[in-house]
């Protein structure tokens, strides 16, 4: 059977809830209150204005950053998976590749200069030399 | 209006009546179905949600702001029905559990009470399971709340309300699953 959470929160009718207002104020001696302007009258209401400003700006400088770095990221390895043709081992097998091709690069080799030219290097290694590499490196660290 | 700003209302003598009026306009029908949930009939909830919003006026200076507001409102609500059904069951001279059991059987005839077959079939099954596995499964399932908040609310352990949702939930399902 199958029971639906929210048909016994039904609204309840508007008379009653009046009926029970009135019998409820008149029982505290006091009449109800009620004014629009209830929260922008609270103290803490400025503060929340400021404090979402700042939050927002802040929010929007990280973000901008934080695109800038990750279309970056992924721009390589986008780049270097199309090369490859096989996206979910693109990143073991360019580590693999520069492990491989170590001796020949420069000491200022790094991902960020990673260019189509360097790219075209990796295609002369293949899944068998990879795995090769990963045991050799294994067998003599 | 956050609850830390309604607690500023209501401390505070020259804005407590507003701030009350604000409380009673957003709690009325949570707090109206969860002591329906413990009474099962319209007239005794009315009396009871009545005593309950006088309490919490007379007694708001006391909040200390440990728990959630509301769930301060739940365990006086809560106390207040369960403090109801005694009197009324030592009245008729009757056992608690009659009570809520003879409280359904106008159901039918209840103008507050439009639900479907299915919830009618609920509402029974909460009336024969001890008052304490009941008000944990509708506490739960009616009114969504934590088991964690449960224990706030009936000053007890999240372990003791694991095991009355355990074996309340237990007992429902056999009960609607009884031809």
């Amino acid at each position: 059977m199958q029971l639906r959470k929210t048909s016994r929160k039904q609204p309840l009718p508007k008379s009653y809830i009046q009926d029970l207002e009135n019998r409820v104020f008149e029982e505290l001696g006091i009449a109800p209150e009620r004014s629009k302007t209830i929260a922008l009258t609270s103290i803490s209401k400025p503060w929340a204005v400021a404090a979402s400003f700042v939050l927002l700006i802040g929010g929007l400088w990280y973000y901008t950053n934080q695109a800038k770095t990750t279309s970056i990221e992924q721009l390589n390895v986008e780049q270097i998976a199309g090369y490859l043709g096989n996206d979910y081992e693109a990143e073991r097998y360019l580590d693999a590749t520069i492990n491989t091709l170590g001796n020949e690069m420069t000491l200022g080799w790094h991902e960020a200069e990673l260019t189509e030219e360097a790219v075209s290097q990796f295609l002369t290694v293949d899944s068998d030399t990879y795995w090769m590499t990963e045991i050799n490196e294994n067998e003599n660290p | 209006m956050t609850e830390v700003e309604l607690l500023t209302f209501l401390k505070n003598p020259k804005t407590k009546t507003r701030g009350f009026t604000y409380l009673f306009d957003t709690y009325n029908e949570r707090l109206y179905h969860h002591i329906r949930s413990i009474v099962h009939n319209h007239t005794y909830t009315d009396d009871v949600l009545q005593n309950c919003f006088i309490k919490v006026y007379h007694n708001i200076e006391s909040f200390e702001g440990k728990s959630a507001l509301y769930t301060w409102l739940y365990r006086i609500a809560t106390n207040e029905a369960l403090s109801f059904l005694r009197k009324e069951a030592k009245h008729q001279q009757l056992d608690v559990d009659d009570l809520r059991m003879a409280a359904l059987t106008n159901q039918e005839a209840d103008p507050y009470f439009d639900a479907s077959e299915a919830e009618k079939k609920l509402e029974v099954a909460l009336t024969q399971l001890p008052h304490r596995q009941a008000t944990v499964f509708s506490l739960h399932y009616n009114q969504e709340l934590k088991l964690r908040e449960i224990a706030e609310i009936l000053d007890t352990s999240l372990g003791n309300v694991k095991a009355l949702h355990h074996l309340a939930q237990k007992k429902i399902k056999k009960i609607l699953n009884q031809p």
